[in-house]
């Protein structure tokens, strides 16, 4: 693995490759894990599809000395064998109902198989941002990539569960944007600042009735 | 203690910031300019990273509800129950007194108080972020309680509020690191030579720019994180410089960062005004920010 500085308090450390094996992205978010429970003074970590990006204090410690541990902790992955930690899966309720599948039928097929095709597989967590809570998420069906909406809307409702492109996901808030949206989960996605998923969960979509939507959604405000 | 009266075109609280959670999606958010902010802070002898207000443009009018001294950057003088007042040294406010900061000389400027201004944390910060968290910037009715106050009475200081800014004919100089995907640039050469203009719709997630359109013949880029001050090109080739309140991931051409040296001109620079960007390696200017900060937490900015 490489190391590369990118400013002056911030570092990357990437494979020389573009996409990652989920081994590969689980080391990522295994050295991620290292990387803060040392004793280096760091900001904040963070990891992509494809790096760990690493922002430290530079008053505290000095850029080589920050490399170096780095450097260790990375030898050390390779010689710990990566136990294959229990998969934690975050199962997602969904209603697929008309009401909230608002672009439905772009998808040119009946709504059954929309929603065997999305909610049959389990979606690895490759990074959280753009919103707090928002989660990248790989390994939606081929069947159902679709490109974005031309014209963003400028409001899609919190919970809102969409298509954009090969990427699936939730909205964790209400915000303006493009995706095809094919239902909407009652549940929160960030509980006081904290998502309820992190890299390297698995998310499984589960079908509800509007009803349940309806009681779950109660249950929450209440 | 004061009361808002009006709130002015958008102030908040802001300190420097919160750490640990960008992975969670959460940027820092905190003051733009830090150098004004913490020195803001040094004229009142308070911790430099004591919360402060951050206006825009326009500042606030209050009402003093107790006794509190202040001192002010941004702007040379605010009104005084009518009356116009220096801010170039603290300024001793006394139960009762109508304070109004009006316009800014540029962009950004900053109250600090004597003592310790009082809000909510959310995720270890007081900072507000413009479009998250459930704190908000400052309304008409606000109430802002501050606490221990500096017993001992400050000693009068009138600081040089401004560092020498680099320029090139008369506009100031941008210093730049290259950026991951700089090499997609066609005409990175323009970049570094034209002037770019402050676009009237920056705000605090970003400084947005035009000038000379960025050439390249992709402009996305796989989704990955953002950083402070990092430069992003979108397909209509206007580049724009991310800050405090930015998304924490983006996929679009990363040119380069800001030098966080230079990241208080960009936080203040007036809309419309014309800056130049500069290239510069990591190692310089991490030895710029060293400098810059030693600067704020010595004597450098005292008489």
């Amino acid at each position: 693995m490489n190391i590369k500085e990118i400013s002056e308090d911030r570092l990357v450390i990437f494979k020389d490759k573009n996409t990652l094996t989920i081994k590969e992205h689980e080391k990522l978010i295994s050295l991620m894990q290292q990387i803060e429970e040392s004793m280096m003074p760091i900001l904040n970590v963070n990891v992509s599809y494809n790096a760990v990006t690493v922002q430290w204090d530079i008053f505290k410690m000095d850029v080589n000395d920050v490399k170096e541990n780095i450097q260790t902790l990375i030898k050390n992955l390779d010689h710990i064998k990566i136990e294959t930690l229990e998969k934690k899966i975050v199962e997602i309720p969904v209603c697929y109902d008309s009401e909230f599948g608002i672009d439905q039928d772009k998808f040119d097929m009946p709504i059954e198989e929309l929603i065997e095709l999305h909610t049959k597989n389990e979606y690895r967590v490759y990074m959280l941002g753009f919103l707090p809570g928002f989660m990248y998420l790989g390994g939606l069906d081929k069947r159902l990539y679709k490109e974005r909406l031309d014209t963003p809307r400028k409001k899609i409702d919190k919970g809102s569960v969409g298509i954009a492109g090969g990427q699936t996901g939730v909205y964790p808030q209400n915000a303006p944007g493009g995706w095809n949206i094919i239902g909407r989960t009652p549940i929160e996605m960030v509980k006081e600042g904290i998502p309820i998923v992190r890299p390297g969960n698995y998310v499984k979509f589960n079908s509800i009735t509007i009803d349940e939507y309806r009681r779950l959604n109660n249950d929450k405000n209440n | 203690m004061i009361r808002i009266i009006k709130p002015g075109m958008y102030s908040s609280i802001q300190d420097l910031g919160r750490t640990g959670v960008e992975k969670f999606g959460q940027s820092e958010s905190g003051a733009m300019n830090f150098r004004a902010m913490m020195l803001s802070n040094k004229m009142l002898d308070n911790p430099l990273s004591n919360p402060v207000i951050e206006m825009t443009i326009v500042g606030p009018e209050f009402e003093v509800l107790k006794d509190i001294t202040i001192a002010v950057f941004g702007t040379e003088k605010i009104r005084l129950n009518g009356s116009i007042v220096s801010t170039a040294s603290f300024i001793e406010l006394k139960e009762g007194d109508h304070v109004k900061v009006g316009r800014l000389l540029d962009t950004r400027g900053y109250i600090a108080v004597d003592g310790r201004m009082n809000s909510n944390h959310i995720l270890g910060s007081q900072s507000v972020h413009s479009q998250l968290l459930d704190i908000h910037p400052l309304r008409k009715g606000d109430v802002i309680k501050i606490d221990g106050a500096n017993e001992a009475s400050l000693e009068k200081k009138i600081m040089s509020k401004y560092p020498t800014v680099k320029t090139y004919k008369g506009k100031p100089v941008i210093r730049v690191m290259i950026g991951e995907d700089a090499e997609r640039v066609k005409n990175l050469d323009s970049f570094f030579k034209e002037s770019y203009t402050i676009q009237s719709d920056s705000n605090r997630m970003a400084i947005k720019l035009s000038g000379t359109k960025i050439e390249a013949d992709e402009y996305d880029i796989v989704s990955d994180v953002t950083r402070l001050g990092l430069i992003q090109v979108t397909k209509d080739g206007n580049p724009m410089v991310l800050m405090n309140d930015r998304q924490t991931t983006g996929g679009y051409l990363r040119l380069g960062t800001v030098a966080k040296v230079d990241l208080p001109i960009l936080a203040d620079a007036r809309l419309e005004s014309l800056v130049y960007f500069e290239e510069i390696s990591i190692e310089d200017a991490r030895a710029l920010y060293n400098e810059e900060m030693e600067r704020i937490q010595g004597t450098y900015y005292l008489p």
